[in-house]
């Protein structure tokens, strides 16, 4: 029991976005991707299919900046968002690959003001897998915390 | 105590002036209260009302227009979906269901929105909250029809009523499709959403609606009336004689409204007594409906391949599909993979975040508003320090008194203030007051028109906030004469020139 809170109280380990793809993958470039195979029957779901993800990762305690895609939430909060590494994932730019989305689920919710603003989300993280035509994973987290970004 | 005994008495003295400026205060703190839960119940209602879509597929038009036309059914979209894309769309890896929707039609200035079983089965409100049915079940065929719980209330409509379908927005229309009178077979249970305004039907009453030759613009007005479908009835009856069972619906329809038909109730009856058993086995056998009935409308209903082939008829376009896929974090690519579609201009959004856009655009018309009624009490306040200084010259000498019988200066203060402190609190309890009957009043119009649902429920603690800084405010504005009595019955003494 001892152990336990001390290990939630452990200062979450700070991770950027690299370290969620594994080291020694060549992630193919999003932008050529999406050039190449636009529309292709191949890029329906995501550019990079095989995109891997870290293993070791799955229940740690980490802290990741980024930028909020809101999901679900009412007109106070967000309770579920996809936190992705640049702002505009959502609207011009070729979107990044899974391995570098995070599908963050937060109780009770976060009041998020503005979505050009980056924030730093707090939480244990989780590597999914889900079937589709093929097992896809994914990173999600379950957030305890969401603070302004520091720049 | 007794300075606020005899504040009050005070005013109880000048009650014209207090009177007033105390309802200048209540009405500011109405007003204030009253934009306030509007504006916050408007927000929450907006966001209630779609859950658990991933991306919203329309025209490509603008992502808000979109958003409001789809789902909060405000405003229209210009072009539609063709069928051959959605169908391709939703062939698509990663898409876990799709909900097809088809609007543009009304029933007596309610919207009518096609759609297939999946808009029960997948659509969620709220916190990702299903719809239920307060009565009877989902469409299965054609001529079936699913009720949102305003539209039934409102219209006093029942299960097994027939309804018609108008063509066009608006509350009635010149073009009703009298030839495809259609059977309520469910009502929903309230949402507090658009849905509790819809009229649900499948997409092949859509596409047989408008696929069908129009027949003279009739008049406005009933279209139940007996007289103006005497002749689609008597098409019914005949086709009753020969198919005889299955056909509850209409029957009841009959039984319960049309009083000028008894006559052919009786043929009716002595023909086909299977109907009665009909009513309540209903459920169950009516799959075959719209392949064994093809001439009570004009269907081109192909053969269909499944149970709800008979659901979708063979639409050309859609107004737009709401999707759900496997996961979320396909969201991104697949938006953009639907917005670079070759086939067909598309426009794909994430509810999400085109509501979180729409709130940034309103934010400032929220901030103007707020700034509106705050200055508005400011205004109350600053007459009530008027009235409060205006009356303090004709009061010297009852201050003058009060020092003289033995108050001292700091009780002429506390005497002052109160006063102020007083008519600010019965000001904001009147307002309280106030605002809940405007409320309750209001309640109704803004349901039906705006589709903004207000609950009579207590003070939010942002609300009690407002208040309470209503009531600093006011007690801050009391300090200004306080003050100036003080200082008076330091220097007046009893020596008043009249």
């Amino acid at each position: 029991m001892l152990f336990c809170v001390q290990a939630q109280a452990a200062p979450p380990k700070e991770i950027f976005w690299d370290d969620l793809i594994p080291k020694g993958h060549v992630q193919i470039s999003n932008q050529d991707a999406a050039a190449s195979h636009d529309g292709d029957q191949q890029n329906w779901v995501q550019p990079d299919l095989d995109a891997p993800v870290v293993k070791s990762l799955d229940g740690k305690q980490v802290s990741l900046p980024g930028f909020v895609v809101p999901l679900e939430g009412d007109s106070e909060v967000i309770t579920e968002f996809l936190l992705v590494p640049y702002f505009g994932a959502c609207i011009h730019v070729p979107p990044p690959p899974p391995n570098q989305i995070v599908h963050v689920k937060i109780k009770n919710g976060v009041p998020i003001d503005s979505l050009y603003d980056a924030i730093t989300v707090t939480g244990t993280m989780k590597v999914a897998t889900w079937k589709g035509d093929l097992a896809q994973t994914g990173y999600k987290m379950e957030a305890v915390g969401v603070a302004p970004f520091e720049l | 105590m007794r300075l606020i005994s005899l504040a009050s008495k005070s005013m109880l003295n000048r009650k014209a002036s207090v009177l007033l400026t105390l309802f200048t205060i209540a009405i500011s703190v109405m007003l204030l209260l009253t934009i306030e839960r509007v504006r916050q119940e408007a927000k929450s209602s907006f966001s209630n009302t779609v859950s658990g879509t991933d991306l919203i597929v329309g025209a490509r038009s603008g992502d808000i227009q979109l958003l409001l036309s789809s789902v909060f059914r405000i405003g229209h979209a210009n072009n539609s979906v063709s069928w051959d894309s959605y169908q391709d769309i939703k062939a698509q890896r990663g898409v876990s269901w799709t909900i097809p929707i088809s609007l543009g039609d009304s029933h007596k200035g309610h919207a009518v929105l096609g759609t297939n079983s999946a808009y029960f089965e997948h659509f969620r409100y709220g916190k990702k909250q299903t719809l239920a049915f307060t009565a009877g079940r989902a469409f299965v065929n054609a001529q079936e029809v699913v009720l949102g719980s305003d539209v039934a209330q409102k219209m006093h409509y029942q299960l097994g009523q027939q309804i018609v379908i108008s063509h066009g927005m608006g509350n009635t229309s010149f073009h009703h499709h009298d030839d495809n009178p259609m059977t309520i077979v469910g009502i929903l249970a309230p949402t507090g959403t658009p849905v509790d305004k819809t009229v649900h039907v499948p997409l092949a009453a859509i596409e047989a609606m408008h696929s069908q030759p129009k027949s003279t613009p009739r008049m406005l007005g009933k279209p139940k009336q007996p007289a103006g479908h005497k002749h689609d009835h008597q098409d019914e009856h005949g086709h009753h004689d020969s198919h005889d069972h299955g056909h509850a619906d209409k029957h009841e329809h009959h039984d319960s409204h049309d009083q000028g038909h008894a006559d052919k109730h009786e043929h009716h009856d002595s023909h086909d007594h299977g109907h009665a058993d009909g009513h309540e086995h209903h459920d169950s056998h009516d799959h075959g409906h719209g392949h064994d009935k093809p001439d009570t409308v004009a269907v081109a209903v192909p053969a269909p391949a499944d149970l709800h082939g008979d659901l979708i008829g063979e639409p050309k376009q859609i107004t737009a599909f709401l999707m759900g896929l496997d996961s979320p974090l396909y969201t991104l690519q697949i938006r953009r993979n639907i917005n670079n579609y070759k086939a067909e201009p598309l426009l794909a959004i994430m509810p999400g975040v085109t509501l979180r856009e729409l709130w940034r655009m309103l934010g400032l018309v929220e901030k103007i508003l707020l700034l509106f009624s705050a200055v508005v009490v400011l205004i109350s306040l600053l007459g009530m320090l008027t009235t409060l200084l205006a009356t303090l010259n004709q009061r010297r000498r009852e201050l003058a008194i009060l020092r003289s019988v033995g108050a001292r200066p700091r009780h002429i203060f506390t005497l002052m203030s109160s006063e102020a402190i007083l008519i600010t609190a019965a000001g904001c309890t009147l307002g309280i007051a106030l605002f809940y009957a405007l409320i309750a009043l209001a309640q109704g119009t803004l349901q039906s028109q705006f589709g903004i649902s207000l609950s009579i429920s207590l003070l939010s603690h942002y609300e009690l906030m407002l208040i309470g800084v209503i009531m600093a405010a006011g007690t801050l504005m009391g300090i200004l004469p306080a003050t100036r009595a003080y200082f008076y019955s330091l220097s007046d003494g009893m020596s008043i020139k009249l």
